[in-house]
């Protein structure tokens, strides 16, 4: 972890949890795994309250811990838990857009609480509506605005429910506690020895040994329907009462740090962990935590529906959006391409988590506007086959109407287009009729045709739709993939992640570098990037730049450490005359660089809210006493109102700009 | 030293007669009296006249021919055609600078040159000769004046003196090199450069034309764009006159106007995709070839040259690859480009500008909690 995460690390946890336990969690990340003693030690803090911290700590999951056979329990910083903090508002968001207002509260409230017990999330809703009407309708997504009017545990029952199917939130297993390392070790003890394996060779053994470690550690990644006796689901009741100081002196000391001892939640209720009962209730032991692998999945499709609405149009990103969306459920996290096992030349495309065409039209059937994303164009200047086939692509005449319109543009355009836009689009709509499609399909691959065609009376948009997706797949970065229909199979579509996230990477830096340096440094890098290594005479005839232009932009690059520089000495003198310099550009070294700032100006801007949040320190612990909270008017005066106002808005500002530099973060590191 | 040498021999000379050494006409062949050498008068024609006819014959053929032995005695010029008189006569040719002695695998073999050349040749001294026959061998690609210094052997004054005088008598020229601008080059005054050279279209005595390259990119991509996506249509009243015959400053209003605005089209919010499988997207055929029609280039581009005009466009993120890489489409949105700046997290927060930024640490002299920049943003 590098020092500029660390320092943001220390900052996230020091803004929602306090000096102390930031402290405490400082010192864990400096000085890596520590034991209580050690800690205190470091720390120069009393054990009582080394305790405390720790507590807190480990209740949001910000530090793994392992206690070995010594019975020394050891604790470690979680600091993709800590970095996650900064997510917290997304998360909310997300899970309101998905399942409804009251999800996000309840996503809110996990969050607020690390991890829980349903019975206890279900309490902290039930007390405060005891007396209210049940919900009338069982659905899972409740909108009302007033949340907390309606609120039933049966509700509660339900939202989390929904949440876990959606699988934003995960059941918590021991395994979440442990750092990677302890878990593979763990699991090393769980499965059996090689000999075990009855194969014929050693190595064989070994393989398959190697195979049952890894479904292991899958298994207890992603709990579901948890074994006996390996699942044990950690008490949250002891931790509870760890958080509770006077309550944590009472209890012996190695009762406190041996989690896994005897009051481990049994696993006997868990085996119907999903299942929702008649009643609609979730088991009350169960334990829930925030599952932040899936919030990065629905973070990545939103980027990637960004970029197809850059790169491609609003509604065609409107339709990939359901693509993806239709797939989320079949994604589990965003660096493996799920259910298709890479062997080294890429994943099988066809075991990829597929959608059908129909399914798509199925969803977007109440959409009305698709079909107005197109520009009317000549049947003759459609011809899908040579996207598919691209060696029979016919040529083309050169002189056509087409050509005519075009050429009859001129002067004063361009500011008056925005205008017309609107009926032109309605003109078009009309106009792209049923027979140019129909000439463009048959021309397609004909066995899809026959039922592509049968149905489109019944379903215009299924055209429509196609085009959309067939757009989105011819278009270079290959937003989906696309498997025509065979005699047997429906026609499919899929999203291959992995070149996809390379080309979004890639925007995404260059994107930074033409808006830091410029369009020319941006065109050097693309230039390199293509090319790979060239010495400066090629590069400045390739660019179409004089030299020393380019060498400018070069040197900025290059101090930036956006690319890179190679000497190439010709011979021994080592004479720079005698050397050849060639530039390259290094995707993840300019990634890795660019992370890193991305983190250092984060952790400036959480350094800056402080500040500034000192200075009016006073007014807010006022304005936010409980005698003064709704009766502002009459107790903060003009000065201190309008200083409040000012700094309420500084607060959402620099926050609002942490959160967009945690998407170029999710971009460049999670996706 | 050899590293440079065998470089420039191998952009520089791969154009000259590969395996065709040039000896030139410096004494390697004494010329004696040829009326001693002769013999008897043939009675018909002098030598001199003998020598005539054969270089005229010789002349008829297109200019770099190069003639071997048999192909001269099959002229029948020569009233006894053995080969001994033909090198006699071919000597003297050679000595008056008419013909050009060369071997080819080994055997002697002619070029014939041209009389005003020749008469050049006469007027020279001999290391001027020396220079300005390797001057005239490197053609339109030049020659870099240390290689001409190598290849002469001459002294470095002499040789300098040599050039100056060439140069005085407008014999050849100094050209500057794209790819070496620094580099002495010497070509015959009467050439034009090469594209080697001076690097095509885009550059002028050597220099990149940045405004030509703009203009021309400019033209290009707003031609590709017009195709690659839809535009609602244009008002009437701005569409140009249908093609009635221009008087002369119109016809050069319009180009001016062209030249501005290229005919294609500019990005705008009302863009649409075409569907898929639209083949519409340009080729590089299709662009030169409207590039030419422009004429918005003084010269011809080649589909190389518009090409490279292309490439960078790519490289400039404004144009991208389509149908296997065979046309280009307009990208949607490109940054920089009037009113769309599209920044990101790290490019709009003050740190991600901030020209201290390496130096900005918490207990550092810059820091974050007097950092002007961050007021400055907060205050924007
Ligand atoms: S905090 Fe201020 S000085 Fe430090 S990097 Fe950011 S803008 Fe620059």
């Amino acid at each position: 972890m590098s020092r500029y995460a660390s320092e943001l690390c220390v900052l996230l946890v020091d803004n929602l949890y306090g000096e102390l336990t930031s402290r405490i969690f400082q010192v864990i990340l400096r000085e890596g795994r520590l034991s209580i003693p050690a800690l205190i030690h470091h720390t120069g803090l009393t054990p009582r309250l080394v305790k405390h911290g720790i507590a807190v700590l480990l209740q949001q999951q910000l530090v793994f811990w392992h206690t070995s056979a010594e019975d020394a329990t050891v604790y470690e910083a979680n600091t993709t838990a800590a970095y996650n903090l900064v997510r917290a508002g997304k998360y909310v968001q997300i899970a309101e857009e998905q399942l409804g207002h009251f999800a996000g509260a309840v996503i809110s409230n996990l969050l607020l609480l690390g991890h829980a017990r349903v019975g206890d999330l279900v309490q902290a809703y039930g007390t405060r509506s005891k007396d209210k009407p049940p919900l009338s309708n069982g659905s899972g997504s409740v909108t009302d605005d007033n949340v907390e009017s309606d609120v039933t545990p049966k509700s509660v029952h339900i939202t989390l429910h929904d949440l876990l199917q959606a699988g934003l939130v995960s059941l918590v297993n021991e395994s979440h506690f442990r750092s990677d390392a302890d878990n593979r070790i763990e699991a090393g003890k769980v499965v059996p020895a090689a000999e075990y394996f009855k194969n014929k060779t050693k190595r064989e053994n070994e393989e398959q040994r190697e195979m049952a470690i890894l479904q292991k550690l899958e298994e207890w990644k992603y709990p579901t329907a948890p074994e006996e006796e390996e699942v044990e689901i950690v008490n949250r009741g002891k931790k509870r009462r760890l958080e509770d100081p006077k309550e944590s002196e009472t209890i012996k000391r190695q009762r406190l740090y041996l989690p896994l001892v005897d009051k481990v939640a049994s696993t006997a209720g868990t085996a119907g962990a999903l299942r929702i009962g008649h009643t609609g209730a979730l088991n009350n032991d169960h334990i829930l935590r925030i599952n932040h692998d899936k919030f990065a999945v629905i973070m990545r499709n939103r980027s990637l529906v960004a970029l197809a609405e850059q790169s491609i149009c609003k509604t065609t990103a409107k339709v990939y959006a359901e693509v993806l969306r239709r797939l989320e459920s079949k994604v589990r996290n965003c660096k493996e391409e799920t259910g298709a096992p890479d062997f080294g030349d890429g994943p099988e495309l066809h075991a990829l988590p597929q959608v059908s065409t129909d399914d798509i039209v199925a969803a977007l059937r109440h959409s009305t506007d698709l079909a107005n994303a197109f520009g009317n164009v000549d049947a003759s200047r459609v011809n899908l086959r040579q996207s598919d086939h691209p060696k029979r692509r016919r040529r083309r005449e050169e002189s056509d109407s087409e050509d005519e319109v075009m050429k009859d543009g001129n002067a004063s355009r361009g500011e008056e287009e925005d205008e017309d836009d609107s009926d032109s689009e309605a003109l078009l709509t009309s106009a792209s009729s049923e027979s140019e499609e129909e000439k463009g399909e048959a021309e397609y691959d004909p066995s899809s045709s026959t039922k592509t065609r049968a149905k489109a009376p019944e379903n215009p948009q299924l055209n429509t739709i196609r085009d959309h997706l067939l757009l989105l797949a011819q278009h270079p970065y290959q937003f989906l993939h696309h498997f025509p229909e065979t005699p047997i199979l429906p026609e499919k579509w899929t999203v291959y992640f992995a070149p996809l996230m390379a080309h979004l990477t890639h925007h995404t830096l260059l994107r930074t570098i033409t808006s830091r340096y410029g369009l020319r440094a941006a065109r050097l890098t693309r230039l390199l990037s293509e090319k790979g290594k060239v010495d400066e005479k090629n590069l400045c005839s390739l660019s179409l730049l004089n030299q020393k232009t380019m060498r400018s932009y070069l040197t900025a690059l290059h101090q930036a450490g956006m690319i890179q520089l190679q000497e190439v000495p010709r011979d021994n003198s080592r004479n720079p005359q005698r050397t050849l310099y060639l530039w390259f550009f290094d995707i993840e070294r300019c990634k890795a660089k660019m992370l890193q700032e991305t983190y250092k100006s984060m952790a400036r801007c959480l350094q800056r809210v402080q500040v500034e949040g000192d200075k009016v320190k006073s007014t807010v612990e006022k304005a936010s006493r409980s005698d003064v909270i709704g009766r502002e008017e009459e107790f903060l005066g003009v000065q201190e109102r309008e200083a409040l106002r000012k700094w309420r808005e500084m607060e959402d500002k620099i926050w609002g700009e942490v959160a967009r530099l945690d998407d170029m973060v999710a971009i460049m590191r999670d996706f | 030293m050899n590293n440079h040498l065998s470089l420039h021999c191998d952009t520089g000379d791969n154009r000259s007669e590969s395996d065709s050494t040039m000896v030139t006409l410096v004494k390697e062949y004494p010329t004696k009296d040829d009326d001693l050498t002769m013999g008897e008068p043939s009675g018909v024609s002098s030598p001199q006249e003998l020598r005539n006819a054969l270089y005229a014959r010789c002349a008829t053929f297109e200019e770099n021919h190069v003639f071997d032995q048999n192909e001269l005695l099959s002229f029948n010029i020569l009233p006894e055609n053995n080969v001994e008189k033909l090198i006699v006569h071919t000597n003297r040719l050679a000595k008056d600078g008419l013909f050009k002695l060369m071997t080819k695998d080994g055997k002697a073999c002619w070029k014939v040159v041209k009389r005003s050349d020749a008469a050049k040749y006469k007027s020279l001294s001999q290391d001027e000769a020396l220079v300005y026959s390797y001057i005239e061998a490197a053609q339109r690609e030049g020659i870099w004046s240390k290689l001409l210094r190598n290849k002469t052997n001459l002294h470095m004054t002499t040789m300098n003196r040599a050039i100056k005088n060439l140069e005085s008598k407008n014999y050849i020229k100094s050209i500057k090199t794209v790819k070496w601008p620094n580099r002495k080059t010497y070509m015959l005054a009467k050439l034009q450069p090469s594209e080697n050279v001076t690097g095509g279209p885009f550059y002028t005595d050597g220099i990149l034309d940045e405004e030509f390259v703009h203009q021309m990119s400019l033209w290009a991509e707003r031609y590709i764009i017009g195709r690659s996506w839809w535009h609602p249509s244009l008002p009437e009243s701005v569409k140009r006159k249908p093609k009635s015959k221009l008087t002369q400053e119109e016809a050069e209003e319009l180009r001016a106007r062209e030249l501005r605005r290229g005919q294609g089209r500019a990005r705008s919010e009302a863009m649409l995709p075409f569907r898929a499988g639209y083949n519409g997207y340009p080729t590089l055929a299709e662009i030169t070839r409207a590039i030419n029609a422009s004429e918005l280039s003084g010269v011809v581009m080649k589909e190389s040259e518009v090409g490279q005009l292309l490439d960078i466009l790519c490289w400039d993120g404004r144009l991208e690859k389509v149908l296997n890489g065979k046309s280009y489409r307009a990208v949607r949105l490109v940054i920089g480009e009037e009113g769309i700046l599209l920044d990101n997290g790290l490019t709009e927060s003050p740190c991600g500008r901030c020209p201290v930024f390496d130096m900005c640490e918490e207990d550092g002299p810059v820091n974050a909690r007097n950092c002007e920049y961050f007021q400055e943003w907060l205050q924007h």
